[in-house]
């Protein structure tokens, strides 16, 4: 770190230096141009994304983020980036090495209706201190969420929370099993006995 | 009592209900289902020449100072790109600065705590003030550079800050460069627009120039040069009819060829070059004979209403030696082997020049031919 004058800091002096301002090797890559999603998604609903493909072509190894972000005043509505999940999420690669990345996408509940975009893909990870500058590389992804009632966003949520926990559902089956176990012999009753001879 | 009988049964009946509905429902990838996408396979690919840039030190207030090095923004792909830069606000220690992209100054309304973030060409022009969120630059073709330097206008005067240092990022982002979506015009399967698009196909009379071909047996391709002009081929069609096979968007197409060319074409075979001339009328029949599969077809989506005519299977039949002859020397006068090897080339030729895509003109109500058809 540079040594800062007095009476630079007398006056008031910022200082916006990095450690070490460096020529860079590093880059990214993507495989996928465009993702357009041509069925209309349903609030509640989660749905996997075609995998895109992330490179290394550059000269040392290199971390990256996969990010979301979106261009500034576009006019349809941005998904916001917790809609997303990405396997995985950050990555190291050597030079010229590549990995799949998978995405899910889950549409809450209530999200609001509309044509959606947003560029998605992988972003160098920055890793300094002072006017840093990063690159990434993205696909479009343009996708149309469909008016949905609450009810039937509430089926979709409550479908896939027991898809994803089945435990539940199997102790739900076997609590209804005693419930209509005790309902029965509360309203019925059977009793066994030896036929008189 | 007996009255609860019936509510406690319909509780118990819509959960079996929920239950059944949604282990039906139950996916082998918990819930998740694959969304139908249209996904565009094109790289896109940025180097930057420098990771990190100084602004030195500056004073509170100081207006538009340039950061060193500059940025050179490399496209390491194919392909064109599209590219967007972003920033973000500043932080210090115990100081946060908001990035700010208009073009207000301490003078005006920027106010305290709030900064500007450019780029700007290395003689100064402006490209963008930079906001959170990305702002197109412009395009950069495949393999191709742009420098930048990066410019900061730092807070107004008592904002925080004051003896630290500040921390920002740019980011650059590349992404392909967007194809505007091939729209064609609506094209019934009907018999009126079969018969157009064969008479489009197959007119009465068309020329058409002669590819070269410079390697194997070159066709006019004189001294492995493509001839300049191009010799031509005329072919006139008549009887051209179209019969649809039923219940299809095919139709059968037919039509009698009249095939002369309008300039010798040099051809050169195992090292012996002539000159050929094509006449239709010169073999025992005097005349080809052409057939083609006109095929309705939509684009992008197979199951949208037509908007196009894939002409298909096309065969040329019915050209003979003695449509062909030779000039140009000795050796061509008994190069019936020439003929033989160069029949195939020009029936093929002849096939392509009918087979293809054709569309409707927006401009009128005619063909042309289509766009590539991704």
């Amino acid at each position: 770190m540079r040594r800062i004058a007095p009476s630079a800091l007398a006056l008031g002096a910022v200082l916006i230096v990095s450690a070490a301002p460096v020529d860079a090797g590093k880059a990214v890559s993507i495989d996928v141009g465009t993702i357009s999603v041509r069925e209309q998604l349903v609030p509640g609903g989660e749905y996997r994304l075609p995998t895109f493909g992330v490179r290394n072509p550059g000269t040392e190894s290199t971390s990256y983020q996969i990010t979301v972000s979106y261009i500034d005043d576009q006019a349809a509505l941005r998904p916001p980036a917790a809609w997303f999940t990405f396997d995985p999420a950050t990555l190291t690669l050597g030079v010229g090495e590549s990995r799949p990345v998978a995405t899910k996408l889950t549409i809450p509940a209530d999200a609001e209706p509309g044509d959606y975009t947003a560029l998605i893909g992988p972003q160098i990870v920055a890793d300094g201190t002072g006017a840093q500058v990063g690159a990434g590389a993205a696909a479009r992804l343009s996708f149309t969420v469909q008016p949905s009632s609450a009810l039937d966003a509430f089926f979709r949520q409550l479908f896939r929370f027991l898809s994803e926990n089945p435990w539940v559902w199997i102790g739900a089956l076997l609590v209804l099993a005693l419930g209509v176990l005790w309902f029965l012999r509360r309203r019925f009753s059977i009793s066994v006995t030896r036929r008189p001879e | 009592m007996q009255r609860k009988r019936g509510p406690v049964l319909a509780v118990i009946g819509s959960m079996v209900g929920l239950l059944a509905s949604t282990t039906a429902g139950f996916s082998a990838d918990n819930g998740t289902v694959d969304a139908e996408v249209t996904v565009a396979q094109a790289a896109a690919c940025i180097e930057l020449s420098a990771s990190s840039i100084s602004f030195g030190i500056l004073a509170l207030g100081a207006e538009d100072a340039p950061g060193t090095p500059g940025i050179t923004v490399t496209n390491c792909g194919d392909a064109g790109l599209t590219l967007f830069a972003s920033g973000t606000d500043a932080a210090g220690q115990g100081a946060a600065w908001t990035l700010d992209d208009t073009a207000t100054t301490c003078v005006d309304t920027l106010g305290l705590d709030a900064y500007h973030l450019g780029l700007a060409t290395p003689a100064g022009a402006a490209i963008a003030a930079l906001s959170t969120e990305n702002k197109e630059l412009g395009a950069l073709d495949g393999a191709a550079t742009t420098t930048q330097v990066a410019r900061i206008s730092t807070a107004c005067p008592g904002s925080t800050g004051a003896g630290q240092s500040m921390s920002m990022h740019i980011n650059y982002l590349a992404t392909n460069v967007v194809v505007p979506p091939i729209v064609l015009e609506a094209l019934p399967a009907t018999q009126e627009n079969a018969d157009a698009a064969a008479a489009y196909l197959l007119p009465a009379s068309k020329d058409y120039d002669v590819p070269a071909t410079c390697s194997g047996n070159f066709v006019a391709c004189t001294g492995g040069v493509p001839s300049n002009p191009l010799p031509q081929l005329q072919i006139q069609a008549t009887n051209v009819a179209s019969v649809q096979v039923p219940a299809t968007t095919r139709w059968n197409t037919s039509a009698t060829l009249g095939v002369a060319t309008l300039q010798p074409i040099p051809a050169t075979v195992s090292g012996v070059t002539c000159n050929i001339t094509v006449n239709s009328a010169n073999g025992a029949q005097t005349t080809f004979a052409g057939t083609a599969d006109l095929n309705f077809q939509s684009y992008p989506d197979p199951l949208d209403p037509t908007n196009y005519v894939a002409a298909t299977n096309v065969n040329v039949t019915g050209v003979e030696s003695a449509d062909l002859s030779l000039t140009g020397g000795f050796a061509c006068d008994f190069a019936d082997a020439f003929k033989s090897s160069f029949i195939p080339q020009l029936v093929d030729q002849m096939e392509a020049y009918i087979a293809g895509n054709i569309c409707g003109d927006p401009a009128s109500t005619g063909f042309i031919p289509c766009p590539i058809l991704p």
